[in-house]
């Protein structure tokens, strides 16, 4: 071993914004203004009964090996494993999530010896079946999590001597055993894992499937699956398990959920909030949404031929759009009648509109993009030589064409995208706090690089150096809340963008353009959306050559821009997400249709689909015939909003000013809200600030009615000199208007949990269901820390 | 080493006990002895070829001695695994064999029976159950289920447990790692100064003897950062665009250097230092040790199953099985005398 001594590379940890609720080795590299980490969040491997049905035989292990470049075998259409995969770039996080529905039962199933091994449904799982036999064994193992009233484990189950629920339990300790079996703890960190589940409620084809990510090791004792949750598949019974056997459980156990697929939920995926609590909670438990997958995208939708959106006139939304509103054999329904809520672009603005009414946005939406691989390949997204996802099924091209089987037309699948989280290490810990605040974007499966930003951020320019820096300094990253303005002005974003820098073999491609999306409310609760194109150009004339598919014209290997919104209207709740756009590239589908001699660039592409068999005539669809396929696509990212609200913080002024001995530091600071909500009575409601960053380093409750009321000429000011605990002067003036300031002053006090060096702090106002916060990258100098001046 | 104590503590401990608590294995059928002779297994000259042009076709290239003696090795066992399917009688008793013959009969055709029975036995008149590949692979891959037995319920002892993790110190090591800030000149913005801009500031650094704390400032913005931290060259190539580490690799330490190319432009770079491949502490890869010991513990049972069953038969071939020298024809007749 080296003598280079473990001293000097192994650092004190450093702080984040976050708690380190684990037991590991400190990374080494550990970059405060972050870096991107690529993930999938979303694996199954053969633990799953569809996977297991579709002959996938990988294992958590098998998964997890996968995405650290090992080769996988997956089964060719006649069930032999035959087929070798492997990823072109490591990745550098992995959530395995099986289903957790019949986990034990599948385990049972493929054991010899117990009693349910014998059992026709058993047998049936093991079967290397036909095609005829392929639906009927999925309908037959799945109808409980589709079928009203029949919600409940298989009847083998009852069997004397079979036990799933104990199986289950066993399954799911291997589950954590894999995941812990590789997870770096070294200050390497080199790979992280997260333990994880799905839950499947699929009531009538609705897709309402939700994964659960835990931070750590300490998970729940079982997973919470639709055949606990039930509820018709509504999410609140999911939270409920997640607030008990988890979040409320004492052990360190912290989780989120992470829905995927609205595009095939029928509308159901985001109901109306039942009340503010519901929508606070929401809010709380669902940060994020997984916006890209294998069974497309659901950002937002336009139909080419119709020449209509849904909500949108947004041209772009025809991309990897699946036809149908939901899961099965269902018609594909008009563009007319397509269930909105099932598009996350207008959930997010139907958000915007119950924080309006509510004061909580139910609907606060970050985003990922993942796999739902049923190989165990995580993030396998390269369109070329894709595999597919679906075991035996999706084999060969015949099975990745197939229009007649029950679940779709699987030319509108794709190889999936991936989660992007802005992290100061790749740890659990570190990973998770991204995951939380929303610092994420989705890609449609390629790894460009994309910074978002939006705040005052006074003076920043595309050339300065220290962009990233400054920007954390004076404004809010991707995710985050930007508050309110104090004047009618436009806050600025700044995006930076760099190209995917690809491998040696397979290059990345260019970067077309950038563009943000707004979604707003106005006062009559109506809700609008514009798309502006901010950088890159959209008329490059880049193509991609009908021969070869090699990318044909240049684009830009990185794009910035700092931009302010032209129709901005301070009195409205917002949100502005960054749309990154690459040059065209080819899709998997027109790949592997060329392969097998039918060209979707041919003008006899018809000719050659017939002369070459009826499966392969969705080779031919194109702009020309179908709403939304396209030979050639444009891969994607796509940045978790920033939400702008009237009703937030418009400035943090102030610091912590330590004192020369521990127990004497003060902290100042002042609050400027531009619209105090009205709902909010300070004789009524307490009043909770916070100030934190990877501990609390202050909190005071405003208790209601402790300030005295003193009305001067205009506003109403709330005192208060002699409040309880440590503050020394607390006053809120709220004007007619509703702009306030709150300021406080803290007595000489204990504030030594704020880190002495340069990271962000929250600060944070909250009154039951509403919470509005302030995040920046506080400064600290000799004797203080606080946000920036002015 | 006080490994074991934290071990107990450990999330591992919990994996294990309750895992082999829980799920216990129900007693197996008992292996039948079928005669006193052993069988033989002949691998001939074609089936080793079939074997080359499969790999081949899968990977585009023959296989190297090593993969193809591996190739044999599998082939050999799964051969073992389906002779002992059909000494259990595991072909003739269980439903989905049966459900698969009677598929094949009547994809054959198999005249105006249709009884099932009947057409099971026509098909295995042919000879069907013995070559049909989904039956064969089947019954290979319940065997194999057999053959891995009961997961383990004691956690392995403190000396297995560093003597693995001796064993294996390269699985557990970080490879080579250097610390470097760089300061960038983009392509994009620069256009055709590009090269001309990275040769002047780079003189201007040495020149002036600007620190890598000041000089980033004298570059555009790089949307990771001008301080890239201890990184391998795998993430370097990842961050930087293929070639990158290999270029950074013989930069020598604390003075600038460039200008190095990247996929989006050029990077005058300052190495702070470089760290070779460390082994961690055994505290940090406890549990992964741990775990990884008792998956291989798994699969050391089944290969010794698979070892004891292989030793009933004789190994027969009319050519040299590669890679393996004990495989001659020669030896493997005095094996098959040594096995009786």
């Amino acid at each position: 071993m080296a003598a280079l001594t473990l001293g000097a590379v192994v650092a004190t940890a450093t702080p984040g914004p976050w708690q380190r609720t684990e037991s590991r080795e400190p990374c080494d590299a550990f970059d405060s203004l972050r870096a991107p980490y690529f993930g999938d969040l979303h694996v199954h491997t053969s633990f799953s009964h569809d996977a297991y049905l579709w002959v996938t035989r990988t294992t958590p292990a098998d998964a997890y090996a996968f995405a650290q470049g090992a080769p996988i075998m997956l089964p060719d259409r006649s069930g032999g494993l035959t087929r070798a995969a492997q990823i072109d770039r490591p990745l550098d996080f992995v959530a395995v999530t099986d289903h957790a529905e019949f986990l034990g039962e599948v385990r049972l199933c493929t054991t010899p010896g117990n009693p349910a091994y014998d059992d026709d449904l058993c047998r049936r799982l093991r079967e290397l079946g036909d095609e005829a036999s392929e639906d009927a064994d999925f309908i037959a193992w799945g109808y409980p999590l589709g079928a009203p009233g029949a919600l409940g484990p298989h009847a083998f189950c009852s069997i004397p001597g079979v036990d799933c629920a104990a199986a289950q339990v066993s399954v799911w300790q291997e589950i954590q055993a894999a995941a812990e079996e590789v997870y770096d703890r070294t200050s390497a960190c080199a790979f992280t894992t997260f333990v994880g589940y799905e839950n499947t409620a699929a009531p009538l084809g609705a897709h309402l499937h939700r994964n659960v990510i835990f931070r750590n090791a300490h998970v729940s004792a079982t997973p919470a699956s639709y055949l606990q949750t039930a509820a018709d598949g509504a999410a609140q019974p999911l939270w409920g398990a997640l607030e008990q056997d988890c979040l409320g459980a004492g052990t360190g156990c912290d989780a989120l959920v992470i829905p995927h697929n609205s595009n095939l939920a029928g509308g159901l995926k985001w109901p109306d909030p039942i009340d503010a609590a519901d929508a606070r909670r929401r809010q709380l438990r669902e940060p994020l949404v997984e916006i890209f997958q294998h069974k497309g995208g659901s950002e937002c939708r336009f139909d080419r031929l119709a020449r209509l959106g849904v909500g949108t006139v947004d041209e772009l939304c025809a991309f990897e759009q699946d036809p149908r509103a939901l899961q099965g054999p269902w018609p594909f329904p008009p563009i007319t009648t397509y269930p909105r809520r099932n598009m996350v672009r207008e959930t997010l603005k139907d958000g915007l509109a119950f924080e309006q009414q509510l004061g909580a946005n139910p609907f606060r939406l970050g985003f990922v993009g993942s796999t739902d691989t049923h190989n165990g390949t995580s993030g396998n997204t390269a369109e070329r030589g894709w595999p597919g996802h679906q075991g035996y099924a999706d084999s060969d091209a015949e099975g990745q064409l197939d229009a007649e089987q029950f679940d779709a037309h699987r030319i509108r699948f794709n190889p999936g995208g991936l989660a992007v989280a802005w992290a100061e290490e790749n740890s659990r810990d570190a990973v998770f706090a991204a995951l939380a605040r929303r610092e994420t974007y989705a890609t449609s499966g390629t790894r460009p690089v994309v910074r978002f930003f939006a705040g005052e951020l006074p003076g920043l320019q595309c050339g300065d150096a220290n962009f990233v820096e400054r920007a954390y300094q004076r404004g809010t990253p991707m995710g985050g809340e930007l508050g309110a303005v104090r004047g009618q002005r436009s806050p600025r974003f700044a995006v930076l963008a760099m190209k995917d820098p690809g491998t040696a073999s397979q290059p990345g491609a260019d970067l077309q353009r950038v563009q943000i999306v707004k979604g707003w409310v106005d006062a009559d609760g109506q809700t609008h959306e514009q798309v502006f194109d901010v950088a890159g150009n959209a008329e490059n004339g880049a193509t991609v050559d009908p021969v070869t598919c090699t990318p044909m014209g240049s684009g830009a290997r990185e794009l910035c821009v700092v931009w302010r919104d032209p129709t901005f209207d301070a009195a409205q709740h917002a949100f502005y997400y960054a749309r990154l756009l690459e040059n065209p590239t080819c899709r998997w589908s027109t790949l592997v249709c060329k392969a097998e001699g039918v060209d979707p660039f041919a003008a006899d592409c018809a000719a050659q689909a017939a002369a070459r068999g009826p499966v392969f005539a969705d080779c031919c669809l194109d702009e020309s015939n179908d709403p939304f396929l396209s030979p050639a696509v444009q891969e994607r990212a796509w940045t978790s909003p920033i939400w702008y609200r009237p009703d937030g913080i418009a400035a943090v002024r102030g610091a912590v000013r330590f004192g020369t001995t521990p127990g004497r530091d003060v902290l100042r600071l002042a609050l400027r809200l531009r619209k105090f909500p009205t709902f909010l009575d300070p004789t009524r409601s307490d009043l909770t600030l916070r100030v934190t960053d990877d501990d609390e380093i202050f909190a005071y409750t405003i208790p209601a009615g402790a300030l005295h009321a003193v009305r001067d000429a205009r506003c109403s000011t709330w005192g208060g000199e002699d409040v309880p605990g440590n503050v020394a002067m607390v006053s809120l003036r709220i004007c007619p208007d509703r702009h306030a300031v709150l300021k406080i002053r803290t007595v000489p006090t204990d504030l030594g949990r704020a880190d002495r060096s340069d990271h962000t702090v929250t600060v944070s106002l909250a009154s039951a269901h509403y919470e509005v916060t302030h995040t920046r990258r506080w400064h600290a100098r000799q004797k203080a820390l606080g946000p920036l001046k002015r | 080493m006080r490994l074991l104590r934290g071990l107990v503590r450990a999330p591992v401990t919990h994996f294990v006990l309750l895992g082999g608590a829980l799920f216990l294995f129900a007693s197996a059928r008992p292996a039948a002895v079928r005669s006193p002779a052993p069988d033989t297994i002949v691998l001939g000259a074609d089936d080793v070829e079939r074997l080359r042009r499969e790999w081949a076709a899968q990977y585009g290239v023959p296989p190297d001695p090593v993969q193809e003696h591996r190739l044999v090795e599998t082939a050999l066992d799964e051969e073992v695994l389906h002779r002992q399917a059909l000494a259990l009688g595991i072909d003739r008793e269980d439903p989905l064999v049966r459900k698969r013959l009677v598929q094949l009969a009547r994809f054959l055709d198999a005249g105006p029976l249709e009884d099932e029975d009947e057409l099971q036995r026509a098909v295995r008149a042919l000879g069907l159950d013995r070559t049909d590949l989904i039956v064969r692979r089947y019954l290979v891959q319940a065997v194999r289920l057999l053959a891995a037995g009961p997961r383990a319920s004691r956690l392995p002892s403190e000396a297995a447990v560093a003597a693995y993790f001796d064993e294996h110190r390269g699985e557990f090591t970080a490879p080579p790692r250097q610390r470097m800030t760089h300061v960038y000149l983009s392509a994009e913005s620069r256009g055709a100064a590009l090269e001309r801009d990275a040769a002047r500031l780079l003189d201007r650094l040495r020149r002036e003897g600007i620190t890598p704390t000041a000089a980033p400032s004298l570059g555009d913005p790089f949307v990771r950062g001008a301080d890239i931290a201890l990184n391998s060259d795998a993430v370097l190539d990842r961050t930087f665009g293929p070639g990158f580490a290999a270029a950074v690799a013989a930069v020598p330490e604390r003075s600038w250097t460039g200008p190095v190319r990247s996929a989006y432009g050029l990077h005058l770079v300052w190495v702070h230092e470089r760290v070779s491949a460390r082994v961690p502490q055994p505290p940090a890869v406890l549990s992964r040790v741990v775990l990884r010991l008792l998956r291989e513990h798994r699969d050391a049972r089944t290969r010794a199953v698979i070892a004891g069953l292989r030793k009933r038969y004789a190994i027969r071939t009319d050519s040299e099985i590669p890679g393996d020298p004990s495989r001659s024809p020669s030896l493997l007749a005095k094996q098959a005398d040594a096995a009786e």
